[in-house]
């Protein structure tokens, strides 16, 4: 349960969070249209009943849409295996969706370095799902590198949960 | 480097020394023996004494006479290099431009360059004249006799030429006042923050924002010429490098290639290539675009992250940051591409290294036992020199001259900004760019022709 | 079902950042869009016409090989061929009929250009302008002659109303103390003021010269001067390694006794030896106004040799450059300009101390201004 309070939190901190638009970071969809075929602009989909195991409130909170990295490493934990299984079977299940994987790092870093580092984690997640069987072109990644911590707090406990890869879902796309 | 005296004489000084000797044979005093030789190694290392006169309204300049002498000033002292003698200890008053000059009273305030000047205006025109004194020789410094007239609306711009122009003819180096520097400016919270692209005059005045906040824009750079910029925009959604015309402010993505991002790009010394980052399936590595003829060339082929290059002034070298021995360090290899050879030594890691446009230092980031640090090293690797030390130092820009690095310092914690900073290589004068907001990323011009 | 109420928290949460990111994006458009063009394009303004930029960049890049030692000999050779009214007394900048090349046309059209666009137009000349300006045309010597009545060394400074005049202190230390918080930092200001250079550097491989010891021995002789080395012969002596150089001053620090010779000649006017503690008092009045703070990189980098004449009193009464290891004119004309600011400023603030009796020893000394000791790493 409190991982799913937790998540909650996450989502109103984030406010966004149900935006799907892979540049859902930026200030707004009007100047990031583009992108891959109908993830651009602002589109919203409904999160629906975390109860409802097609929904994309089951796979945030469920699930678990995000997994967690060490410092440097893109190398995935075996927790971090076992939640992304559990997210391409979610996936081949539902395939109505796209996924985009965002990379990120903390801020104990170059801005340029942890661009690459966070590209390199989406890469990890990527490439693992797809070893599970989801469809490589249903898949993107992005990395935001040290740009959108989650936390904000200049100490270990927020950048553990800053070194994420977190896999965000848009209805309709892909395929 | 440094061998026998008379062998790396420059022609001029070799010249001078070929009349001095001349003369030397015939002045009686001094026959054929050397005189008694005495070392002298040890001196003193402070801000030289300088007097600026307020600039002389020569008609019609109103203001702008005070306020070109304050920003003359502001300069040379800004370098740290310099301390003008407050104008109320001055003893004899400049009132007329072209009066001789009272040597005597500025040496009595130990004034070691004097520097005088007069301003007038008709219309929008504006006329600057200056010279600059040399108090003890008791002469104007060659070459620091000078005019500029423009409008008054560049009336900044004039007051950096001068200070330019005296700078370089007391050190002996090229000056950098009469720059740009692009940045980004930053607002909103750490984790939401939005950030849009901006220049400013190298000292912070004149800011003019070049993009709304709508995207993520970061580390912006000026072509050689100062009429463009490259920056990594997250507009299209995906990081993308996006070269902008600073007089249109025209923009385009370089790079359109899906599942890829490109980052860290920079330009060759002559403008017409641009070197970058790009990610595809978990790997970076540097690429170079031709402008014209667009073709692309892959310059490093290796696992591991290969980012942010830097050229040689020369254009022969690419200075570049590598994780592939499980940590950043920096490597340095030649333009056409290849392995690269490892320069940095120390302990920590090192990255966004950028070569001096002297061509005898490389700037770059330390980061070790949770500080960070801005410092300098030679291209081979040797002499490396922290310059400064903080939470979060990082991104080091050259002033064009080679002398000065600005860079970014962010503070910790929920509340941590960023800010603009300036540092010359000898590790003195630290000093805040004073910046509307917080601001990052910033980026130097070559000097404004 | 705990679960329900909170999720539609969550997505009216959305909603309303979504809405406001709408307005927001829209507003922002509305108020950003266009403004900052135009304030960049007002960025560019013309000062200069191109060919006056490259004036300034030629006379900016031209290392001014330094005042040179003052070719006393030659009568003033009226210089500049140009137009200029050297003499007149109001000759005023405006004989400078500049080129004025780029009519008006442009500071318009610099209005639609940025950056790039040099639109400059000027005129000023740099040499006519120089040449304008009322030369207080007194030689150096001159007016240090008269206008300094600095009396000899004996007279003793002390007694002067000096003028008031910055202390030369410790130097920069606070000012970089503030700076660096690291270790290497630490260890750079503490290497300030002095100590040995840690730049490795690459021994040259000077093929016609002696080993070494010998050159030490050499340059030695030459300052100590205990006898009669050829050091007539600049280039011969000049070797200043540093670690000649600091053996150099270690060995005069060290020995207090030791005279310091004859000219080293045998045929010159010679007086009695300067001792140890002359020299290093000379060294010492010198060293304290030997600023090197405003120097460029490569100017802390450069020795050079600076050959001063005296006149009976103790006043510099020509100073010129000998030798130079800069590795660019500039450098050198810098070091030059520096070392001639020292001994003029030492001579003028309470004096050089050089003992009148010995002024035969004296008259005319080679100083050897090496900063390589000083300069930070």
């Amino acid at each position: 349960m409190s991982f799913a309070v937790k998540s909650l939190l996450l989502v109103a901190t984030l406010g966004l969070a149900a935006c799907n638009n892979p540049d859902r970071y930026g200030a707004g969809g009007a100047g990031g249209a583009g992108g891959i075929g109908g993830a651009g602009g602002i589109d919203t989909t409904g999160l629906g009943d975390p109860n409802n195991p097609a929904s994309i409130a089951y796979f945030n909170q469920r699930v678990g849409d995000r997994v967690l990295f060490a410092v440097d490493q893109s190398t995935l934990t075996p927790e971090g295996r076992q939640v992304l299984a559990g997210q391409a079977q979610w996936l081949m299940t539902n395939a109505g969706y796209a996924a985009i994987i965002e990379g990120h790092a903390d801020e104990q870093g170059t801005r340029e370095y942890n661009l690459a580092l966070g590209e390199r984690r989406a890469a990890a997640v990527q490439n693992f799902l797809i070893s599970q069987g989801v469809t490589a072109s249903r898949l993107r990644t992005i990395s935001y590198g040290k740009e959108r911590p989650l936390e904000v707090c200049s100490e270990e406990a927020c950048y553990a949960k800053n070194r994420r890869a977190v896999t965000v879902l848009a209805a309709g796309a892909g395929v | 480097m440094r061998s026998v005296f008379r062998a790396i004489l420059p022609v001029g000084v070799t010249l001078a020394l070929a009349v001095g000797l001349a003369l030397s044979t015939v002045a009686p005093v001094l026959a054929q023996n050397a005189p008694p030789r005495i070392v002298i190694g040890s001196g003193v290392i402070e801000p030289m004494p300088i007097a600026i006169a307020g600039f002389i309204d020569e008609g019609g300049a109103g203001d702008y006479a005070r306020e070109i002498s304050r920003v003359v000033q502001s300069d040379l002292e800004g370098t740290g290099l310099f301390r003008a003698i407050p104008e109320d200890a001055h003893i004899s008053r400049v009132t007329s431009f072209d009066s001789t000059v009272a040597y005597e009273d500025w040496k009595a305030i130990n004034a070691q360059v004097l520097v005088t000047g007069a301003v007038s205006v008709s219309g929008d025109r504006i006329t600057v004249k200056f010279r600059a004194h040399d108090v003890f020789n008791g002469t104007t410094l060659e070459g620091a006799a000078l005019q500029f007239a423009g409008t008054t609306q560049g009336w900044r711009r004039m007051a950096h030429k001068v200070a330019d122009v005296v700078y370089s003819k007391i050190t002996g180096e090229g000056g950098y006042f009469d720059s740009r520097v692009v940045f980004v400016s930053e607002s909103g919270p750490k984790n939401e923050r939005l950030k849009r692209l901006a220049v400013m005059d190298y000292d912070g005045a004149n800011v003019q924002y070049l993009t709304d906040s709508a995207s993520i824009v970061l580390a912006p750079r000026f072509s050689p010429t100062g009429d463009r910029i490259l920056y990594t925009s997250y507009e299209s959604g995906f990081p993308r490098i996006t070269l902008m015309d600073v007089g249109s402010l025209d923009r385009r993505s370089l790079d359109e290639q899906p599942g890829t991002m490109t980052f860290a790009p920079r330009f060759s010394p002559d403008g017409g290539t641009v070197v970058f980052s790009l990610a595809r399936g978990g790997n970076t590595d540097i690429y170079a675009l031709n402008l014209s003829s667009g073709g692309l060339s892959q310059l490093t082929n290796a696992p591991s992250i290969e980012t942010a290059p830097s050229f040689s002034p020369d254009g022969s070298q690419i200075v570049f940051e590598s994780d592939r021995t499980g940590t950043p360090q920096i490597y340095v290899m030649p333009a056409s591409g290849g392995e690269g050879q490892r320069i940095s030594g120390g302990q920590g890691r090192y990255g966004t290294p950028v070569w001096s446009p002297r061509g005898d230092l490389i700037a770059f980031t330390k980061q070790n036992a949770g500080r960070f640090h801005i410092g300098v090293m030679r291209t081979d690797g040797s002499e490396e020199r922290l310059l400064t030390a903080s939470f979060l130092d990082e991104g080091p820009t050259w002033a064009p001259n080679g002398r000065v690095l600005m860079f970014t310092r962010e503070t910790s914690g929920a509340g941590g900004q960023a800010s603009l900073w300036s540092v010359d290589i000898t590790g003195r004068n630290l000093k805040q760019i004073p910046t509307e907001g917080p601001a990052s990323d910033p980026a130097w011009s070559p000097l404004l022709p | 079902m705990r679960v329900q109420p909170r999720v539609q928290t969550g997505t009216l949460v959305s909603g309303l950042g979504h809405a406001g990111l709408i307005l927001w994006v829209i507003l922002g458009d509305w108020l950003f869009a266009s403004a900052p063009a135009d304030q960049v394009i007002v960025t560019q303004v013309s000062m200069m016409t191109s060919a006056e930029f490259d004036a300034l960049q030629a006379a900016a890049s031209t290392p001014t090989p330094s005042p040179e030692p003052a070719p006393k000999p030659q009568p003033r050779p009226e210089p500049k061929p140009e137009p200029a009214p050297a003499p007149a007394p109001e000759p005023v900048v405006e004989p400078t009929p500049a080129p004025e090349p780029v009519p008006e046309d442009l500071p318009t059209a610099a209005e639609e250009q940025l950056l790039p666009s040099p639109s400059q137009e000027e005129q000023a000349v740099p040499d006519a302008a120089e040449i304008v300006a009322p030369v207080p045309t007194d030689v150096p010597e001159d007016a240090q002659t008269s206008d300094t009545p600095t009396p000899a060394v004996s007279d003793q400074p002390t007694a002067e109303p000096v003028v008031p005049q910055e202390p030369t202190e410790a130097t920069v230390a606070e000012a970089t103390g503030t700076v660096l918080e690291t270790e290497a930092n630490r260890d750079q200001t503490e290497a300030l003021g002095m100590t040995a250079s840690i730049r490795p550097r690459a021994k040259p491989e000077r093929p016609p010269e002696p080993a070494p010891e010998d050159v030490a021995a050499e340059v030695a002789a030459a300052v100590d001067a205990p006898q009669d080395q050829p050091a007539d012969e600049p280039a011969a002596a000049a070797p200043t390694e540093d670690a000649v150089a600091d053996a150099l001053a270690e060995a005069l620090a060290e020995d207090t006794s030791d005279p310091t010779s004859d000219t080293g000649g045998s045929d010159l006017p010679q007086g009695p030896p300067l001792t140890a503690g002359e020299v290093g008092d000379v060294r010492s009045a010198i060293g304290n106004k030997w600023n090197l703070g405003s120097a460029s990189t490569d100017a802390l980098r450069t020795t050079i040799v600076v050959r001063v004449s005296f006149s009976p009193e103790g006043q510099p009464t020509d100073i010129e450059l000998l030798e130079s290891d800069g590795p660019t004119e500039a450098a050198t004309s810098t070091a030059f300009s520096a070392a001639r600011r020292a001994v003029l400023r030492a001579s003028q603030d309470g004096g050089i101390p050089l003992p009148a009796d010995k002024y035969d020893t004296w008259r005319v000394l080679d100083l050897v201004f090496d900063p390589n000791g000083m300069r930070l790493r």
